[in-house]
């Protein structure tokens, strides 16, 4: 914030000295239109919303179509990614509770089941899979799409891409979320994490692993 | 009288349904930020994003994932590297709002205030190696992610650890 606004101190000053100086005015103005391109963008923003808004953009619209019970809004990361590739700036650090029923993971500070439900189910099933979970207390729900691929262990270089540890018997397929595609489509489909691949793709009947707490 | 009332009904309830209720992250995600800052920070992640993707002039240019590790790398001041596949999922917005490129209606799947110029039409380099060859990308088209082999050129915005002190 400081640096910014002293940036903006040294724009004006530099904007006079400029203006001073007509063979350099040229560059000034270069300069200047630089810094407005934010804004051009930003009002090609609102003109696709204001055409979609009166219908005359061809994209679709999703507000006919109602989201399923147990969606998630669209969900923003609230803690650091845990992440053991190479580069990254956060390492996972998982707790294991001594029945070995709950992983917890310090980072995300969010309780995830330490062993997954057998077999694959719809998005519906695996809701109430969930939903019926009374492991160490209730409020078991399905992760949002960014909780769930905070578990993907992409350093793996063969077999299923989580920690083995924390997370034994996971298995090799993709995993439901409770994030819906957007803009929604009919019918609506949601997001899974394929732990095979290490990808993010649109949801078919998939696994089950139920996540409870917030940040 | 009715009949004007009954139109403007009409013409407003259309308007109401589809006018976004929420268009980007939430206010407190990223640290305020005026229209010429460079980086952003994540207030979640912590990580500090260059705001523009790597440009060539002015437009963003689409680069091989050497070139692409390279050029976020070389940039000044140090620190800058290509980001993770978890760290640039952290910057999808599931539920994005229409904008205009290329003639034609896009949903970018990133905060495209904070994020505004992120063209669609390519996916992004990570520095995620795929199974077999070259590295996992997101595309912010769609929100998916899908293996590339490193000759294709795709676009790259490079992250940070720390802060940038301007």
């Amino acid at each position: 914030m400081v640096a910014s606004r002293r940036l903006r101190d040294r724009l004006a000053i530099a904007g006079v000295i400029v203006g001073a100086v007509v063979t350099a005015g040229t560059l000034a103005c270069n300069s200047l239109i630089g810094l407005s391109d934010f804004t051009v963008v930003d009002d090609a923003g609102a003109d696709a919303r204001a055409d979609a808004a009166d219908g005359s953009a061809d994209a679709p619209v999703d507000a006919a179509i109602l989201a399923p019970e147990g969606s998630l809004p669209a969900v923003w990361p609230d803690k650091k990614m845990p992440d053991s590739t190479q580069g990254a700036s956060t390492k996972p650090d998982y707790e294991i509770d001594v029945r070995q029923t709950i992983t917890f993971d310090k980072i995300t500070t969010r309780t995830w089941m330490h062993a997954d439900f057998d077999g694959i189910t719809t998005f519906e099933a695996a809701r109430k899979k969930c939903e019926e979970q009374k492991l160490q207390g209730a409020e078991w729900r399905l992760p949002s799409r960014i909780e769930l691929v905070s578990l993907l262990d992409t350093s793996r270089t063969t077999g299923t891409q989580i920690d083995p540890s924390a997370f034994p018997g996971a298995r090799r397929g993709t995993y439901w979320t409770a994030s819906p595609v957007r803009p929604l489509t009919n019918p609506v489909t949601f997001w899974s994490v394929d732990f095979t691949e290490g990808n993010v793709k649109i949801g078919a009947a998939s696994f089950v692993r139920c996540v409870k707490g917030r940040g | 009288m009715k009949r004007s009332v009954l139109a403007l009904t009409a013409l407003a309830a259309p308007l109401a349904l589809v006018s976004p209720v929420r268009a980007i992250a939430p206010p407190t995600q990223y640290e305020p930020y005026l229209r010429a800052t460079a980086y952003i920070t994540d207030t979640g992640t912590t990580l500090t994003w260059h705001r523009l993707p790597v440009l060539a002039g002015d437009v963003p240019k689409p680069l091989n994932l050497e070139d692409a590790k390279n050029a976020c790398e070389r940039d000044s001041p140090p620190g800058a590297r290509l980001p993770t596949m978890k760290e640039l999922l952290t910057l999808v917005d599931e539920d994005p709002v229409p904008q205009y490129q290329g003639k034609q209606t896009v949903y970018p799947t990133i905060d495209i205030q904070a994020f505004p110029e992120t063209p669609v039409d390519r996916p992004y380099w990570t520095s995620t190696p795929a199974k077999d060859t070259g590295a996992l990308t997101v595309s912010f088209a769609t929100g998916k992610t899908a293996p590339y082999v490193g000759s294709v050129e795709l676009y790259v915005r490079c992250v940070r650890n720390v802060k940038v002190s301007l």
